[in-house]
Parts: structure tokens; sequence; C-alpha cells
């Protein structure tokens, strides 16, 4: 269960590894989950998650403005593979 | 004048009163770096346009029109900082080519004052790991050997930051910090590193890895000069949403105020913990040190502290899984020409760019995210670290500080490969539950092991109570006068 759940786990993350490197990773994962059981036995019960370290209250929120930062040649610039002021990627659809 | 001997402030003043020029002060520093023994500290140096920001603020001087006290101070910034025209890696393959379309607002800040960036200094790749030994260009070397003249590890992720300034190769460098990686590098290597209240420095332009934890922070040689670094770092920015519209304190002004009158308390499970003898008597030292100086020492209890670190380890693991999203090769980063559709491209993308550590923790983030694991594992660690912070915020309603050894161990060799994560985990036990809640700590040497390697201690207040952490390390770097130098320097 566990370990379809990883191999399931590493498609979503958009990976791909050899077998034994692969082994090697699921291994140390399951190592950190090991660790990670000491906190099942915790009594959570009325604590609300926390997501972030302050409330949202009292954030500042900045002008809903249009700012002009960054220019298409500037964002383009990294990309190795682009075709006018478009990144280039292979078909998006296939056939199955 | 030797520019090994100099701080920030007595650099300032040379410059000011004309005994040496900013140009003649970074052609010496890169003298001294380029003809010293290579501890690969930078990924990249900026010689040419560190002379040309040299000759900017020698004109300036002449006018009698410096911005700061930090102009034409010669620092590095961590790779992770975008500096626009300028590559930044993160010490990855993924970003070995990028070149920044932007700047971070942490190093514009710097710039506005008018530091000098020497270079773009070495860390752990995306900053996941705690002895730069993750780094697509290989480890830092720490510029300390120790007795048995070995090479360690400089700490990490902000390795090759803590390591420039103690190798004198920069008078300060910033660094980032999301579960102890400006503190223990800091300590590692001898220098003072402090990881300030999230929210205090703007996260804009630092390559993400666990949002809700990054911080960034200087790493400077003295108390002092890390008092001066944060107040030009720090500020309200409008491109981090997380930070508050608030003023900070000129950090300066509290330096001498002494720790008479002060709560300092520790935690008996830090002491309890698996600690190296030599750190545990330099630790209760300190204490002694506080006391004779007329603070109150108080030992608490916290058994919760030690579920900081298996909480930080689905925490930041999620938001780094959920972050590192964006690095699909398609806008930069790896890029493989021959992937035929694009589920293919993306991963042999991620899977050419990405190193072992950084792997790991996308899918064990992946893992958690699941929805089998979503309520049972990230919602109950986001309790945890509820739990955690209402503990921390009771025991700051009752004491003005909190210390602990920033490390259970000094610095380690290189290359001792282990293969169970969770014990290179484990060097940021003490560091961690500081960035679960959000609090600032600074580490500063204390003093040498053994080894002749140097033990640091971690100074903790209550949210934007940096004040009370520069009383307190300020009078302790007075009475302990650490005065050692690393190996590399004598």
């Amino acid at each position: 269960m566990e370990e379809q759940l990883l191999e399931k786990s590493m498609k979503f993350a958009k990976l791909e590894l050899e077998e034994n490197r692969k082994r090697e990773l699921f291994t140390s994962i399951k190592k950190i989950l090991e660790w990670e059981v000491e906190l099942e036995q915790l009594n959570l019960d009325g604590l609300e998650p926390m997501f972030f370290v302050f409330d949202e209250q009292g954030l500042a929120q900045h002008k809903d403005e249009v700012v002009k930062d960054n220019t298409a040649d500037e964002i383009l610039f990294n990309a190795k593979q682009k075709k006018g002021n478009f990144f280039r990627v292979p078909k998006v659809v296939t056939q199955k | 004048m030797k520019i090994q001997d100099l701080t920030i402030e007595t650099a300032a003043k040379a410059l000011k009163t004309k005994q040496i020029s900013s140009l003649e002060m970074v052609q010496e520093f890169f003298k001294f770096i380029n003809s010293s023994e290579d501890l690969n500290i930078f990924v990249t140096k900026t010689e040419e346009q560190a002379l040309e920001s040299a000759k900017k603020t020698d004109s300036r001087i002449a006018k009698g029109e410096m911005l700061s006290i930090l102009d034409g101070i010669p620092i590095t910034h961590k790779d992770i900082f975008l500096t626009k025209g300028i590559r930044t890696t993160n010490s990855s393959k993924m970003l070995e080519d990028f070149i920044a379309p932007y700047e971070s607002t942490v190093s514009q800040k710097l710039k506005d004052s008018g530091s000098v960036m020497l270079g773009k200094v070495n860390m752990d790749e995306f900053a996941m790991g705690s002895g730069n030994e993750t780094s697509y260009f290989g480890p830092t070397i720490n510029p300390w050997k120790g007795k048995d003249n070995k090479k360690n590890v400089p700490g990490g992720s902000s390795g090759g930051s803590a390591a420039s300034v103690a190798a004198s190769f920069a008078l300060a460098s910033t660094g980032t910090d999301t579960g102890g990686s400006i503190r223990q590098p800091a300590s590692f290597c001898g220098v003072v590193g402090i990881k300030p209240t999230y929210g205090s420095c703007s996260r804009y332009g630092i390559i993400s890895f666990a949002s809700s934890l990054d911080q960034a922070g200087p790493l400077t040689k003295n108390v002092t000069d890390s008092a001066i670094m944060l107040g030009h770092m720090v500020g309200f920015d409008p491109k981090d949403p997380t930070m508050h519209k608030k003023d900070f304190p000129d950090y300066t002004k509290f330096l001498d105020l002494g720790v008479k009158g002060l709560k300092i308390a520790y935690l008996k499970e830090h002491v309890e913990s698996k600690l190296d003898e030599d750190i545990k008597n330099d630790f209760f030292e300190s204490l002694e040190i506080f006391k004779k100086g007329g603070a109150e020492i108080k030992e608490l209890s916290l058994p919760e502290v030690n579920l900081a670190l298996p909480t930080y380890y689905i925490i930041a693991p999620v938001e780094a899984s959920s972050n590192f999203s964006r690095f699909d090769g398609v806008r930069f980063g790896c890029n493989d020409k021959l992937a035929t559709n694009i589920e293919e491209l993306y991963i042999k993308n991620r899977s050419m760019g990405f190193g072992d550590e950084v792997e790991r923790r996308i899918v064990l983030g992946a893992y958690i995210l699941s929805s089998e694991n979503y309520e049972s594992v990230y919602i109950r660690g986001a309790k945890v670290r509820r739990l955690l912070s209402n503990k921390m915020k009771e025991i700051f309603n009752d004491v003005d500080v909190l210390v602990s050894p920033t490390a259970p161990t000094t610095a380690f060799e290189i290359g001792q490969k282990v293969t169970d994560p969770v014990i290179n985990y484990l060097n940021d036990l003490y560091t961690v539950p500081l960035n679960l809640v959000g609090l600032p700590g600074l580490s500063m040497p204390t003093g040498l092991d053994k080894k002749e390697m140097p033990i640091g201690l971690q100074i903790i207040a209550s949210h934007y109570r940096e004040d009370n952490i520069y009383r307190v390390a300020r009078f302790l770097e007075k009475e302990v006068d650490f005065k050692e130098k690393p190996h590399f320097l004598r």
C-alpha cells in the first residue's frame, strides 16, 4: 500500500528514477515516515491547524494597480526553447 | 591595514577617514581570495561589477555623500538571492545557467546602502541540507580544520555564506534559514548569524523552499556587525504578502544595555538530549555569565519541543513539493529538447535537474499531500505546529529570552556518508522549532571544543523582540571575548 502510494507520489512529482536509485529513495522516505509515527499518539483535539506564522488579519494588502515589471525579453531570456515571444514545448495534445 | 582584521564597523571608519579607498579595499579582498587555498566558497565571483561599484563609493566619499555605514563594505550573497543580470543557481544543476531577470528585495536594499557584492556563494542545493554537501558544485570547505587537520563541512544550507565570513573573504554575507540554515553554519564556522522574526526581511526574489518558514538574515564576524547588517535588510515590502507594515528599530542602540533584570530561560529537554559534552559544559558556562551580569536564570520544561523536528519534515516537504512545481524546464532550467510530449518533457527536465535530497523531499511532500495522507499526516502536522506555537507563546509570557545550544555537535568531517537521512536532520534539533512558530534566533560563537572546532550558542526571543537578542548577545560577546581565528587564517 505504502509502496504503491510512493510510486503514485513520484508520478505526481513528475520524477523518474532508475530502479536502484528509486529503491534508495523509497527506503529513505520510509525511514522518515517511521520517525513521524510518534506524532500519531498525540491528542490534538481542539487545535486549529496552523499554516502561517501570523494570522492573515493585520497583514498589509497592496494596491490593485498595474505595474510594469519585467519585459517579454527578460522573461524569455532563460528559456531554452522559444519562438518569437513564446515559450516552445512539444505537443500538448497527443493521440492515444 | 590587514583586511582579515577588519569588521564592518572598522572598515566603515577606514573608508570614511580615507585610510583606504573603497577600490583599494575591494582589490585587496580579491587579491586575498584569488591567492588563497580554494575552499570552494564562490559559485560566481563578480569582480568586475564589484570594482565598478567600489569606484562609485569612492566618488560618494569624495563628495561626503556616503549612503550608509555599509557604503563600500564588501559582502557576499547566498546563491539563492536573485541578482539581476547575474547567474543565480541555488547550487543546483536545474539553475546552472539561470540569469536572474530581477533583483531580490534584500539584495536591492543592501545595494541601495552602498555595499559591494563580491560574488554569489555556495549552499546546499535548493537550501536542503546541513553540510553543504548536496551542492551541485561540490561542498564548501570549512575554514576551521580542527586539531586533526581534517576537511570539515561549513554547515548548511548557508555554508558558503558562513565560510566566506569566517575566511575573511567578505565582511558579511546574506543567508536564508528555513530550519536552521543561517544559525547552524554560523555555529560551525564560528561566526554570528541571525534569523529574524518571520516577516522581517522580504522573501521577494529569494528562491522559495518552504514559504511559511523561509526567512533571510545576515552572517557577520561579530554581534555589532550583525545588528548593522540586519538593520539594512529588514523592512516592509508590498511584494511579500506575508509581511507586517511596521517600523523596525535601529538594532545597534540595544547593544550595550546589558542583561541586568532580564529573565533568561533554557529548556531541560535541550540539555538532556544527545548533546556533545563540550557543548553542554560551554552552554552552562554561558548561563553563569548571564547570572553574574544580573539576569535571572530559569530552567523550564517543554517536552513538546522534541515534536518540532518530525513536524518540520511534514510541513517543509509539503510546501517545497508545491513550490517546486514551477521547475518544469520550460521557462528556465534544464530542458530536454528530445522530449516528444509535454508530460515527458516535464519528467525529463525535473529528473535531470534535481539532486537526490531535493527529489527525496519533493516525493515525500507529494506523498503527504496525497488524499490518503492529507488529513492524517499533513493536517495533523499543522495542528502540532499550532500546539508548539501556543506553548512557545506561554513561555514568552513569562521570560524575555530563551537560550540553547545552536547544534548538538560541532562541524563534522566532509564525506561521512549517512544512509539514514533522519540522522542528518538531527543537526537542526534546536533550530527548527523557531521556524515553525516564526521566532527570531541568533547563533554566536562562545568557545571551542576538544577538536578545536567552534561551538555556537542560540539566543531566542519573542516575535519582533530582536532588541532582547542583541542585548544578550553583545553582553555575552564582551564577557566571552572569543578571539580564536580559523586555521585557514593562522
